[in-house]
């Protein structure tokens, strides 16, 4: 029985996500993005048939177990950027350390007027960077895994929609701010748009992504020294 | 080239290299570098090799670029893991979905704004055209 969940999970997923991907390369909308598609029907699914997430996982930890494996290989893209990360490391490095730091803070200041607890504030730090890293870095603040996912799910949804209409009322037209702004704030879906705008918005925006990442996890241990300082 | 070659070369080989990687930054993160995650220290090693043409790019591109091209699909099972916590965060939903959407918005100004200042002191010309 348990090797029939195993592969069961596994096919169901693979499908699912092969599918999506055809439909997403036909038509680019974020919600049809095979990762986000896929995650809702499993779990419309899963809600439906009443089948625990427990019985699913047993063949769903066999496809996590590849996320060690899908950081490192995140090494491939900014390789394949590293001279414009050269030719603008300043600008990428300083606006990555001063997004990192305004997305912590506001955080910081509405967890505490809304008085959300700590725990989620631990797995939301992440919330901008990609998830693989994400992942990571929640397991590193012992914060929570899924609601970790969540707000990078959140952020990369309600970016990719509303960051253009935000840039486009603060006039911000630069390409390589509005880049930078796509993958700082919304990582991959934030890239998709980007890109639509053009190629300098978009490698500006696919750069970011990975610097976001090391810079946040680097500067993990500074955050959750300040939220035990602040939300005491 | 017989299929099993291509196999070896295009599938086994990078994978071992990258399993390497990952396996030298747990390594790393257990004994030396305990503030950063194992795989994070695999990715900067491998930059590191790729950079000073240790590996050659050649060897792993196309597998990568293919593992790169699908890796939100490992996320899948994780992102699934919310059927759990959905119900458990159900009295704080609202505010953490406030939170983020204040925090992504603060993030994209202060970002964008810093980002456009900074190129147009940097970079020589007219940086909006």
């Amino acid at each position: 029985m348990n090797n029939l969940y195993i592969f069961l999970s596994i096919f169901i997923t693979i499908a699912i996500y092969f599918i999506f991907l055809k439909i997403y390369n036909i038509k680019k909308n974020i919600l049809l993005h095979p990762n986000i598609a896929t995650t809702i029907i499993l779990i419309i699914f899963l809600y439906i048939t009443k089948i625990p997430y427990e019985s699913y996982n047993m063949g769903g930890k066999y496809i996590t177990s590849f996320l060690g494996l899908c950081i490192v290989v995140l090494a491939i893209p900014m390789y394949k950027t590293l001279e414009l990360l050269k030719e603008n490391f300043k600008l990428i490095v300083v606006t990555s350390l001063v997004s990192i730091y305004t997305s912590f803070f506001s955080m910081i200041i509405i967890a505490k007027i809304l008085s959300v607890p700590k725990v989620f504030v631990y797995s939301l730090i992440p919330k901008s960077i990609t998830s693989a890293m994400a992942i990571e870095a929640s397991r590193f603040t012992n914060g929570n895994e899924s609601i970790a996912i969540l707000g990078v799910m959140v952020s990369g949804i309600i970016g990719a929609i509303i960051g253009r209409f935000i840039l486009d009322l603060i006039r911000v037209r630069n390409p390589i701010a509005r880049g930078c702004a796509f993958g700082m704030s919304a990582h991959v879906l934030g890239t998709t748009q980007a890109l639509e705008e053009g190629a300098i918005t978009g490698s500006f925006s696919a750069i970011s992504i990975p610097v976001t990442g090391v810079l946040t996890i680097i500067n993990l241990p500074i955050f959750i020294k300040l939220i035990e300082y602040i939300l005491k | 080239m017989t299929i099993i070659k291509k196999i070896i070369f295009n599938f086994i080989l990078p994978l071992g290299i990258l399993f390497a990687f990952q396996f030298f930054g747990i390594i790393l993160n257990k004994y030396l570098i305990n503030f950063m995650p194992g795989p994070v220290i695999g990715m900067l090693l491998l930059l590191a090799a790729l950079s000073f043409k240790i590996i050659p790019f050649r060897i792993i591109e196309n597998f990568s670029l293919l593992l790169v091209k699908h890796i939100s699909f490992f996320l899948i099972p994780t992102s699934v893991s919310l059927i759990i916590i959905l119900p458990q965060i159900e009295s704080y939903f609202i505010r953490i979905m406030l939170m983020l959407v204040l925090s992504l918005t603060s993030v994209i100004i202060v970002t964008s704004s810093f980002a456009s200042l900074y190129s147009r002191k940097t970079i020589k010309g007219d940086p909006d055209e």
